[in-house]
């Protein structure tokens, strides 16, 4: 049963069927409700189909706030809290410098807290640092940090 | 109001699934 239902978890998650996925998802913890990998495809599919309040309530309930810092933190970004998602990072992260996903998340809360001059120096750093295909995207957000800041 | 990307939601991704397959 439960390499059955991981079999449509990965199947349903490459074709971003995640209602689908997350049924799946279902079907596992259903009979073994501590599988840490299962309890966070449960995560990442409910946040894929924007339920980020229903998310954030279940990595608190299944107390995955060590283990999934940056799901929580970006389920709080959505929710608009973000000074508690600041301080989810900065609590949670065990590497330093930060990993790139936790400082590119880190960087848009920067932005919506309006602390432009932090901001622009992470991304900054990231653009330096970086090469993927979102580079250009990154820098348009460079812009608008520059232009709260003109 | 300028524009903003949201490049984060990007690395939110299924954990591995090899040894569950
Ligand atoms: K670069």
């Amino acid at each position: 049963l439960i390499k059955a239902a991981y079999a449509d978890v990965h199947k349903f998650g490459s074709n971003q069927e995640y209602d689908k996925a997350v049924k799946a998802v279902n079907r596992i913890l259903g009979v073994a409700p501590e599988d840490q990998t299962a309890l966070h495809c449960k995560v990442v599919c409910l946040m894929q189909l924007s339920k980020f309040d229903e998310a954030h309530k279940f990595i608190e309930k299944n107390r995955l706030n060590g283990v999934l810092t940056f799901e929580k933190a970006y389920c709080e970004y959505r929710l608009n809290k973000q000074q508690q998602a600041l301080k989810t990072i900065d609590d949670g992260a065990t590497e330093q410098p930060l990993e790139p996903k936790l400082k590119e998340l880190r960087t848009q809360i920067l932005y919506r807290l309006e602390r432009y001059e932090d901001c622009l120096d992470a991304y900054k750093s990231i653009i330096k640092n970086s090469s993927d295909e979102f580079e250009d995207e990154r820098r348009t957000n460079l812009s608008a940090v520059a232009a709260n800041l003109a | 109001k300028p524009l903003f990307f949201d490049l984060a939601m990007n690395y939110l991704e299924l954990p591995s699934l090899e040894d569950k397959l």
